[in-house]
């Protein structure tokens, strides 16, 4: 990987790990900046989309004046002390994250979950794969006629119920990196910048995931005793919402990723596991909307 | 004097209080589990994969047969003509094939050719299911590694939920108040 992807990696791994708190802590990273109250008439970005804005412009002009004085295309391979130390560090941060923390994790809710489902199922029927038949029926296809269900019922589940469902979840975005060659993206030893990108902000979410859906696989056991049932009705509040996007603007969006997936498998515009990839990532953190942000506006 | 019952309230107690101190530990153990039991899983599968999509069929002669290396010497025909020598692995196999297996033999093997057509993941074709079915002594031992930190986890939770703040005060101050 040269110096420039190594630095538009890094941009893409910070942005994400921006998104994914400021999202988990009620904000809305995608709003439009709004007037504060007060003698402030003017739209101000809140302290993550401006610290997401310096720090893109901070990359850009770095990349810039790398690639002027022909340092861009020099190797950051992790054999080398500086990447070493600073991919140990992204991974430690990530691992205590996923494992320890909870403060990245966004909230989903049944429309995330379906869209998600949707959206590998169509990139497995698309892509050519043979994936394992009971493994897809079991992790995809139920969940997803299960979900469908409970979209169009609309009515607040139980705890026990959202674990089962969250734990679900989890384990379709395993499967969907499994399948992808998520992994194999991993091993790959050169990026263009706008790869290295995407690829920064996919790895924090897929691995975040990841080191997480081990953990929940622990929480949701760990209901084999009754007296654990107390610590699920705490906590799941805090990873999955009964907030839903309008109906209408879900089915709209969905259509509109399904098509682009589609499309795209039709004209082999762009690497389809990236596509596949970043439509999932960005249906969870797109589709939930915060209602304490909609109530402060 | 404290009755038998008090004493044997005291020892479980002081169980209950360890269990709880290694959890943590246990966590972590199962996260390794669950990682390397997938790098093996992993390694066998595309083994299989590589066998079963890039997988050539030829005759080959036993040359040597290393017990103790647990692999056996063969040479099979090169693309050119020549001889070249293949390595193949017995951990796969059961006792009663590799005791059948006899310096000088004919045997039909499966390899994915590599760099330079050199044959590499050789496996005996007539036995394949074994090396489809095989279940390797680390990924045993991963197993039990994760079964044991799961139940240490199971009975105390309470490290699970550090990080969602109140539900890990809770839990602590149950547990050492009961």
């Amino acid at each position: 990987m040269t110096v420039s992807s190594f630095i538009a990696l890094l941009y893409g791994m910070l942005l994400e790990v921006l998104w994914l708190w400021d999202q988990a802590h009620g904000g809305d990273f995608l709003a439009r900046p709004r007037p504060l109250l007060g003698n402030q008439p003017h739209a101000q970005l809140r302290q993550p989309q401006w610290l997401a804005v310096m720090l893109g412009g901070a990359a850009i002009v770095l990349i810039g004046l790398l690639e002027l004085l022909g340092l861009g295309s020099k190797s950051a391979d992790i054999s080398l002390p500086i990447p070493f130390y600073i991919y140990t560090l992204i991974g430690l941060f990530v691992f205590f994250a996923g494992v320890i923390w909870n403060g990245l994790l966004p909230r989903v809710n049944e429309k995330i979950i379906l869209s998600a489902q949707m959206i590998i199922l169509l990139w497995l029927l698309t892509s050519g794969s043979q994936p394992n038949a009971w493994v897809t029926t079991l992790v995809l296809v139920i969940p997803a006629g299960v979900m469908l269900f409970l979209v169009i019922r609309g009515e607040p589940l139980n705890a026990l119920v959202k674990a089962i469902l969250y734990l679900w979840y989890l384990f379709s975005l395993i499967l969907m990196l499994y399948q992808t060659g998520f992994a194999e993206m991993t091993a790959r030893s050169s990026f263009s910048i706008p790869e290295a990108f995407i690829f920064g902000t996919l790895f924090i979410f897929f691995l975040l995931h990841f080191l997480f859906t081990i953990r929940f696989f622990l929480i949701a056991s760990s209901m084999v005793l009754p007296r654990n049932h107390k610590y699920i009705h705490r906590i799941m509040p805090t990873l999955y919402s009964d907030e839903q996007v309008p109906f209408s603007r879900f089915i709209t969006l969905l259509m509109i990723v399904l098509a682009l997936i589609g499309l795209n498998a039709w004209l082999g515009l762009v690497e389809a596991r990236i596509l596949v990839s970043l439509s999932v990532m960005l249906g969870a953190q797109a589709l939930f909307r915060s209602k304490k942000r909609s109530s402060e506006a | 004097m404290p009755t038998l019952k008090k004493y044997l309230g005291y020892v479980l107690r002081f169980f209950d209080l360890l269990l709880m101190a290694i959890s943590p530990l246990m966590m972590i153990m199962f996260i390794i589990a669950v990682i390397m039991g997938m790098d093996y899983g992993g390694a066998h599968l595309r083994l299989l994969s590589r066998l079963e999509q890039k997988g050539q069929v030829t005759t080959g002669r036993i040359d040597y047969i290393s017990i103790h290396g647990n692999s056996l010497t063969v040479s099979l025909p090169g693309s050119d003509g020549s001889e070249i020598k293949g390595y193949l692995e017995l951990k796969y196999y059961s006792e009663e094939t590799i005791q059948s297996l006899a310096v000088g033999d004919e045997v039909t093997i499966r390899f994915v050719p590599g760099l330079n057509d050199y044959p590499i993941d050789l496996a005996l074709e007539e036995h394949l299911d074994q090396v489809r079915g095989y279940f390797s002594l680390a990924l045993r031992q991963v197993l039990i590694m994760a079964l044991v930190s799961w139940v240490v986890i199971v009975i105390h939770p309470e490290v699970l939920f550090y990080g969602f703040g109140q539900e890990y005060l809770d839990g602590m101050q149950k547990v050492l108040t009961r």
